[in-house]
């Protein structure tokens, strides 16, 4: 503990600390707000955005705003939000994962196969699919801190390999004639929530709490600012980063699962692209592929706002060509944004 | 206490008789067929700030990473308060009280300065929630503010992210933490390189109030009117090994330029070959 | 997607490397004769590339493709094919990679007309005779044949049945489309919509791509159902369109209010339409696909009989004639009862 080790107060300092803060206490306001300002920007701007076509999608189309929509709104992002904040873990350790779309297909159709040809129940198959997920995320964290393979490299091989297996272990035809139960997880709803997003928002809440408020959180920040800082603290780094590929690979599995089960079988082509979906909520809400930045919420607002744009496209019946483009635009502006913030936090130290 | 100007007589420079806190004896570093050290010696006693000053290539940097447990070293020995150490790793360092601030790897940007001050070292809560992990960061907080306030080092605020503070600040806040976690001896790697004038006065301030709080330093440094300024003795290396011993109060910065490069020795050829 | 491809020009290079090397030995084939007008004598080894792996109509062309290898005895069908769809790139590199490998006749659907053009040619100047089944490429030579459904006219079908099951009055209908840019989508988009001409009663409200995903089909047909709730009708032209639109109508509760024609005949899509859920299938007849491109390669490789296309034909399927003989021949084809009358 520094504080009962710490130096003798030395008088002077005390007072010239003390002349400094009551000159200083107004500058302090000031620091104090711009710094939480800047640290919230990227969020600011994704949550705007998002405000903003809100707005303007309800103008435009009677059907938007209903609770029907909104419900529908909240079932399609749950996926893709539940992968996105496994990616956003990662992006802050500096690292990336282009395997969750097969790693989520792996654990959808593993899921799908247990209940079909071992009876498993669909909880049951929610927890084989996770393992499966933990698995997956297991070898990357081992590829990436044990073999120190770059991140992108692993996780290509991951992206390869995972969907090879897919495909043989389904004869590369779809897993069907599944139990109704087994829509449950992605179609069930609790008390008019659907299932889907509960299980959404307990990742989310989850994964913030311990990125926020624990040790572990603390450190996967520490990896990512500054890896051999973190190595020199005497934070156990290949056990720590191995230990994020594996919690991102069992949230990647627990995704897969509910798309599955949200479609009702398990399909061996779910997910292809689902990276750069991923990778896209995470960097519009404001984690920087730099590492050391980026936090859940708005990794999730960056997930709605890319499920708000399809979402609307498909109301006003926009062509997909340009809901491609719109989501392209968003990519870039949010990345510029991130840079100009981070420019100008340069330009002051 | 003082020999001719110039050279120091024999010995530590403080004369209670009690062991050096931190002593390197003859120590032997080779990297394949290059001989980097060829039997080092070191010593700092508590209390007191060691200039470790060389030319380049003359084995500072490597003598430090030995002495932080960073390369363990082929021969020679490590004493802490006179007992035999072995330093596998930085850790096993920082166990016996030794703290190092490398030169640019030292702090995480995005992390709060607080986060720094207990990176690796954070304070848990009590109870279960800490047994899983939970930080007490209103500790944390109150902690650094303390120590921060004690060693004289302004931050805008404990919670400030590392990345926005001023190059001085960021450097006096990564001194801080090996000061206030170091229990015998800080170890500052070119510590004020990268500074301008005012942030290195900054940055000499805490190296000051870490010695008057009974912390011992050792400054491996190019500048030598710092040196100089700071230092209570200067060591010099040369090819490998010491080769000359002063009191800072005794030397010109031309004494330690000659030292550098050979043209003035205190210590003798075979120095190594008698531990 | 931009990485996957990627990944696939590093196996390009791999690929060309791999065709370089087997060069020699290719131009020797040459005077084997496995060209035109000579015959091969002995075991025939044939490659069959579908357009992407993992659905079921695939594999169902797989299945007649290894019937007609099994009843014309000693040939070996060699079944590969990319993931996705949109690999064409992946799917030039294995066809070249079956050319290097000195297949005695491939027979294969092309992802993409003009890109797999070139790799016909390459096949055919090796020596290697190509059939195509399903998707063609353009432009076709004339010694390669197709096997393959009449997309435009089927589609032109379904937009009858559509009409004929909403009756009178004026009705908004949907088109759930599945990969946008391929020919076989196309060809299917732009017979339902020269069909829905003739019947001026029902309005194309909307129309999303499903990119062959099931989650992406039900995503995009809650869309439209939530944009327009008078919506009374839906094509979606492909297994997994058909699979997420229906699951999209079921959710919102208007399952057998909003008629569904699909495409394809997956187990699902058949229990659906059991259910009530589907209106009608539109069914092709891949088992006949993948029996007459090897049949006919066959035959062309031993006995030197020119390949020519032929329309493999469309069944529609409805609740009323599926359990009759003819339709359960082409929904469970089995080689003991092959589907393959003309």
């Amino acid at each position: 503990m520094p504080v009962s080790r710490s130096p003798r107060p030395d008088p002077s300092a005390t007072a010239a600390t003390a002349v400094e803060s009551v000159t200083g206490a107004r500058d302090r306001f000031r620091e104090s707000l711009r710094e939480h300002l800047s640290s919230a920007v990227s969020e600011f701007t994704a949550a705007t955005a998002l405000i903003v076509l809100f707005v303007a999608l309800s103008l435009a189309s009677p059907h938007f705003l209903t609770a029907d929509n909104l419900f529908n709104i909240g079932s399609q992002t749950a996926v893709i939000a539940i992968i996105a904040v496994a990616q956003t873990m990662i992006i802050i350790t500096k690292g990336i994962d282009l395997s969750v779309g097969a790693v989520a297909a792996l654990a959808g159709v593993v899921g799908a196969i247990v209940v079909r040809d071992l009876g498993f129940t669909v909880w049951e198959a929610t927890a084989v699919a996770v393992g499966v997920g933990a698995s997956a995320g297991l070898v990357n964290g081992l590829l990436i801190a044990g073999a120190r393979l770059p991140p992108f490299i692993a996780t290509l091989g991951m992206m390869s390999a995972g969907r090879g297996l897919v495909f043989i272990i389904t004869g590369a035809v779809g897993v069907y004639s599944l139990p109704e139960s087994f829509q449950l997880l992605g179609n069930g709803e609790i008390a008019g929530v659907p299932f889907a997003v509960a299980v959404t928002a307990a990742v989310a809440l989850g994964s913030a709490f311990l990125l926020s408020q624990t040790r572990f959180g603390q450190y996967v920040y520490a990896m990512g600012s500054n890896m051999e800082a973190a190595r020199r603290s005497g934070i156990a780094v290949r056990r720590h980063l191995t230990a994020v590929y594996v919690l991102a690979g069992a949230l990647v599995g627990l995704g897969g699962m509910v798309a599955a089960s949200r479609v009702n079988s398990g399909q061996p082509n779910y997910g292809i692209g689902l990276e750069l979906d991923v990778i896209a909520a995470a960097v519009i809400g404001g984690a920087s592929l730099f590492g050391g930045q980026g936090r859940i919420a708005g990794t999730l607002i960056g997930a709605f706002l890319i499920a708000v744009v399809r979402n609307g496209s498909v109301l006003l019946d926009i062509s997909i060509h340009y809901q491609q483009v719109i989501v392209g635009l968003i990519i870039w502006a949010a990345v510029y944004f991130d840079q100009f913030r981070r420019r100008r936090l340069e330009a002051r130290g | 206490m003082s020999a001719g100007r110039g050279r120091t007589s024999r010995g530590p420079g403080r004369g209670d008789g009690a062991p050096p806190v931190l002593e390197a004896r003859g120590i032997v570093k080779r990297f394949g067929h290059v001989e980097a050290l060829r039997g080092a010696d070191f010593a700092v006693h508590r209390g007191e700030v060691v200039a470790l000053i060389g030319d380049n290539g003359a084995g500072k940097s490597t003598l430090i990473k030995v002495l932080s447990g960073a390369q363990p070293q082929d021969g020679g020995e490590i004493l802490v308060d006179g007992r035999p150490q072995r330093f596998g790793s930085p850790l096993d360092a920082r166990r016996a009280g030794v703290e190092t601030v490398y030169q640019d790897l030292a702090v995480a940007d995005d992390l709060s300065v607080a986060a720094n001050l207990y990176l690796g070292r954070e304070i848990r809560r009590r109870g279960l929630p800490g047994r899983l992990g939970l930080l007490d960061k209103r500790a944390m907080r109150r902690g650094a503010a303390a120590a921060l306030e004690q060693l004289g080092v302004r931050v805008p605020r404990v919670t400030t992210p590392i990345a926005m503070l001023s190059g001085g600040q960021r450097q006096s806040v990564a001194v801080a933490r090996a000061v206030v976690w170091a229990t015998s001896v800080v170890i500052l790697d070119e510590p004020t390189a990268a500074l301008g004038v005012v942030q290195t006065a900054r940055v000499l301030e805490v190296i000051e109030r870490a010695r008057d709080a009974g912390r011992s330093v050792v400054l491996v440094s190019h500048n030598m009117p710092q040196v100089l300024e700071v230092a209570d003795r200067v060591e010099v290396m040369r090819l490998g090994r010491r080769t000359a011993r002063f009191r800072a109060a005794d030397v010109t910065t031309d004494d330690l330029v000659a030292a550098m490069t050979g043209a003035l020795a205190t210590e003798p050829e075979d120095a190594a070959d008698l531990h | 997607m931009a990485i996957d491809s990627r990944t696939r020009s590093g196996l390009a290079v791999l690929a060309a490397l791999a065709a370089l090397t087997a060069g020699a030995c290719v131009e020797v084939r040459d005077d084997s004769g496995g060209g035109d007008g000579g015959t091969v004598d002995g075991p025939l080894e044939i490659a069959v590339v579908p357009k992407a792996v993992g659905h079921e109509f695939w594999s169902t062309v797989r299945a007649g493709a290894e019937c007609a290898a099994e009843l014309a005895g000693d040939v070996t069908v060699e079944w590969d094919g990319v993931s996705a769809e949109t690999d064409v790139e992946g799917q030039v590199n294995l066809i070249q990679n079956f050319v290097t490998q000195e297949v005695d006749g491939i027979v294969y659907a092309a992802t993409d007309a003009a890109a797999l053009a070139p790799a016909t040619q390459h096949a055919l100047d090796a020596g290697v005779p190509v059939a195509m089944i399903d998707s063609g490429t353009d432009p076709q030579p004339d010694e390669v044949p197709l096997y393959a459904t009449d997309n435009r006219a089927g589609a032109v079908e379904a937009a009858n049945l559509l009409a004929q099951a909403l009756g009178e009055g004026e009705h908004d209908v949907a088109l759930i489309e599945f990969q946008p840019g391929s020919q076989t989508n196309t060809e299917r988009v732009e017979g339902f919509t020269e069909g829905l001409a003739q019947h001026g009663n029902l309005n194309l409200v909307g129309q999303q791509p499903s990119h062959s995903d099931v989650n992406e089909a039900r995503r995009v047909t809650e869309d439209i159902l939530t944009a327009n709730p008078d919506l009374a009708g839906i094509f979606a032209a492909n297994e997994p369109s058909v699979l997420g639109a229906a699951q999209a109508v079921e959710a919102a509760g208007k399952s057998g209010e909003v008629v569904i024609i699909g495409w394809d005949a997956a187990p699902d899509e058949i229990a659906g339409l059991r259910d009530g859920q589907i209106a009608a299938l539109v069914v092709q007849n891949p088992f006949r696909m993948g029996f007459f491109g090897v049949q006919n390669m066959v035959e062309h490789l031993r006995e030197g009989t020119p390949m020519t296309s032929a329309d493999t034909g469309v069944t529609f399927v409805t609740r009323e004639n599926i359990d009759s003989e003819e339709v359960q021949a082409v929904l469970e084809p089995s080689c003991d009862n092959p589907p393959v009358g003309q």
